[in-house]
C-alpha cells in the first residue's frame, strides 16, 4: 500500500493540470479580449473623422457645391445614393483633386429635415451594399438633429488606397441658393 | 504517510518552470505596452498639433476668398478678402524646424512635442486650374518623426480660388 502511494504521488493529478491550464488560458483570453477592444477603439478614433480628413472633406464639399449642377441635386432629391469615382464628370479639376487628396471613394446622399432613424439606416444600408468597407464607419453615424436641419445633403468620403489603412470622414452641406 | 504531505520535487520543478515562462511572457507584454504607450502619447500630441495647424490654415481657406498667393518653397504670402470686402494678409513660413503663420495681428507657431524630434518640410506645392471657373493650390506640409514610421502628422491644404479674380505665383 505504501509502495503504491509513493508511486502514485510523483507528479500532478490530471484534474490539477486541467484546472490550472484552464484557469491560465481563461485569464490570457480575457486579457487578449480587453487589449483588442482598446485597440479597436483606438483605431476608430484615428481612422474616422480625423481633423485632417474633415478639412479634406470640407474642400471636397466646397468643390462639389461650386461645380455641381441641377442634375446632381435631382438624383439626390430622388433618394438616390450618388457615387462619385475618379472619372466622374464633376468639373475639370475633379481627377486632380481626387489624386491630390488621395480619395478612393465618395458617396453623397440626401438627409432632409426630420429624416427618421429607419430612413437613415436604409440609406446607410444602400451604401454598405455598394461598398462593404463603409459599413463600420456608417455604424458610427446618426441622422441629423433638428438644429442641424438646414443641411440637406451629406458627403461621405473614403481616403487611401490600402484596404487595411482606409480612413473615412463626412460632412453635411446644403444646396446653394440660386445666384449665390 | 507523514513524508507525503508536501509537494513532490517534480511538482515544484514543473510549477517553477511554468511560472518562469509566464513571467517572461508577462514581462515582454508589459514592456510592449510601455513602449506602445509612449509612442501613442507622442502620437496623440502630434495629432493635437496637427489639428491646431490645420485649424489655423483651414480657417482662412474656408472663411475668406483667396485673391493672391505668392512665394517659393517654404515661404508664402497670402492676400485674402473677407465677406465684408476687407483685405486680410497672411504669411506662412516653413523651415526644417518651425512653422509660423502670421498676419492680422496674430501669430501662430507650431509647438514641438517633447522627444518627437519632428522633421518638417514642404513636400509638395502645386497649382491646378482650368483657367476659367476654378483653380486650387495644393500645399503639402509634411511633419514626420523617427519614433513613428510611415505616418505624416503634417497638413495637406487645398486653397480653392477663382482664376478670374485671383493671382497665383507659387513654386
Amino acid at each position: 500500500m505504501k509502495k503504491n502511494l509513493s508511486l502514485d504521488n510523483r507528479g500532478f493529478l490530471l484534474m490539477e493540470t486541467l484546472l490550472v491550464s484552464l484557469t491560465i488560458a481563461g485569464i490570457l483570453v480575457y486579457m487578449y479580449v480587453q487589449y483588442s477592444s482598446i485597440g479597436n477603439t483606438y483605431q476608430r478614433f484615428y481612422r474616422y473623422n480625423s481633423l485632417e480628413n474633415v478639412y479634406r472633406v470640407e474642400t471636397i464639399k466646397k468643390y462639389l457645391i461650386f461645380t455641381s449642377g441641377d442634375s446632381f441635386y435631382s438624383k439626390l432629391d430622388n433618394g438616390e445614393v450618388v457615387e462619385l469615382t475618379k472619372d466622374s464628370n464633376v468639373g475639370n479639376l475633379w481627377t486632380n483633386l481626387w489624386n491630390d487628396l488621395k480619395i478612393s471613394k465618395v458617396y453623397v446622399i440626401r438627409v432632409n429635415q426630420g429624416i427618421t432613424t429607419d430612413q437613415y439606416q436604409a440609406l446607410k444600408d444602400k451604401i454598405t451594399a455598394l461598398d462593404s468597407t463603409f459599413g463600420p464607419f456608417l455604424k458610427t453615424l446618426a441622422p441629423l438633429s433638428v438644429k442641424d436641419a438646414e443641411y440637406t445633403y451629406q458627403v461621405i468620403v473614403r481616403f487611401g488606397y490600402d484596404a487595411n489603412q482606409y480612413t473615412f470622414a463626412t460632412q453635411h452641406f446644403k444646396k446653394p441658393k440660386v445666384g449665390a | 504517510m507523514k513524508n507525503q504531505k508536501g509537494f513532490t520535487i517534480v511538482e515544484l520543478l514543473t510549477a517553477f518552470s511554468l511560472s518562469m515562462v509566464v513571467m517572461v511572457f508577462l514581462f515582454n507584454i508589459v514592456m510592449m505596452i510601455k513602449e506602445n504607450y509612449l509612442a501613442q502619447s507622442i502620437k496623440s500630441e502630434l495629432i493635437v498639433q496637427q489639428g491646431l495647424l490645420s485649424d489655423e490654415l483651414a480657417h482662412d481657406a474656408s472663411e475668406y476668398t483667396l485673391i493672391q498667393m505668392s512665394g517659393k518653397k517654404g515661404e508664402y504670402n497670402f492676400l485674402f478678402q473677407d465677406a465684408s470686402g476687407n483685405s486680410v494678409m497672411k504669411k506662412l513660413m516653413v523651415t526644417s524646424s518651425s512653422i509660423t503663420y502670421s498676419g492680422n495681428g496674430k501669430t501662430y507657431e507650431y509647438q514641438f512635442v517633447d522627444k518627437a524630434d519632428p522633421v518638417i518640410e514642404v513636400s509638395e506645392v502645386k497649382e491646378r486650374t482650368d483657367g476659367m471657373d476654378i483653380g486650387y493650390v495644393f500645399l503639402d506640409i509634411s511633419i514626420t518623426t523617427p519614433l513613428i514610421e510611415n505616418e505624416d502628422f503634417g497638413v495637406k491644404m487645398v486653397y480653392l480660388y477663382s482664376p478670374l479674380f485671383a493671382t497665383i505665383d507659387v513654386s
